[in-house]
């Protein structure tokens, strides 16, 4: 007889899984937040769960190949650790830090 | 931000200052509370006066409704698309104006610099103001920054429609 299982991730444990793969990415420097929006947002479409980013990038750092680590960890990490499917990571850069 | 909603947000923020003024004075006893529901109810007396009391409370509070969308519709047209195969990669017109402005202040001869930046369908426009060195060739300087700011967004941001790089020399120093 075939095993069903089921279960439920909590919205606050995906989170903060995504906000500890992004503090591992080097180049990103925080999570934007501000009083219209969350920097993490997540809705559930079609093929699985939908990522949004609003982030804060470190200068000099090159924006296509770090966005494209962005995505691929965040969905490998999401994948691999909770079993949630991602269908899309989006990402808005918002700023950038400035090293002195 | 546009001249209507600048007017606007100024009548707005002075009917706000009045109003938490006259509280302020009530709270610390200038004023008997008495006073302000005395003149209220000799303004309703009149139909005008009371027509005006509802007009200005009603723009007030449209104007609370109407604001918090319009800036969060603007903040969604500020950004810059990048193509990317895993989702969409976009980044704010603030931060690759903070960006031009930190490269371009590294070409010599620059001592000064704003930056502005335009997103269309056909590309992006990019506004240099910029205060320079008098002893510098300025057609060079000017040849150089353009140089640095294309090739910094093209390889840096990954912009790959940069449409023009408009230079304005304001000051000589």
């Amino acid at each position: 007889m075939e095993k069903e299982v089921k279960y439920e991730v909590d919205r606050k444990v995906t989170l903060k899984l995504i906000k500890r793969v992004l503090s591992r990415i080097q180049g990103v420097y925080s999570v934007k937040k501000d009083l219209w929006r969350k920097g993490i947002r997540m809705r559930e479409l079609e093929g699985g769960l939908g990522v949004s980013l609003a982030l804060v990038v470190e200068e000099g750092v090159l924006i296509p190949q770090m966005a494209e680590e962005v995505q691929k960890k965040v969905s490998e990490e999401v994948e691999r650790s909770l079993g949630i499917s991602i269908a899309r990571v989006d990402i808005k850069i918002e700023g950038m830090k400035f090293l002195e | 931000m546009r001249f209507y909603q600048r007017i606007m947000l100024g009548v707005g923020f002075v009917v706000l200052a009045a109003l938490c003024l006259g509280g302020a004075l009530v709270a610390v006893g200038v004023f008997s509370r008495f006073v302000v529901v005395g003149a209220l109810s000799a303004l309703e007396q009149s139909p005008v006066t009371r027509l005006i009391l509802l007009v200005v409370f009603l723009f007030l509070l449209g104007m609370s409704i109407y604001f918090p969308f319009s800036f969060r519709g603007r903040a969604k047209k500020t950004a810059v698309p990048l193509k990317n195969p895993l989702g969409g990669v976009e980044i704010s017109q603030k931060a690759i104006s903070e960006f031009v402005q930190r490269i371009g202040k590294e070409v010599e001869g620059v001592e000064d610099l704003e930056a502005s930046i335009e997103s269309s369908d056909e590309g992006l426009n990019v506004h240099l103001t910029l205060s320079a060195e008098a002893k510098g060739e300025i057609p060079r300087l000017i040849d150089e920054l353009q140089t640095v700011v294309k090739n910094y967004l093209t390889s840096t941001i990954g912009i790959e429609n940069v449409r023009e790089i408009k230079v304005k020399v304001a000051k000589i120093l």
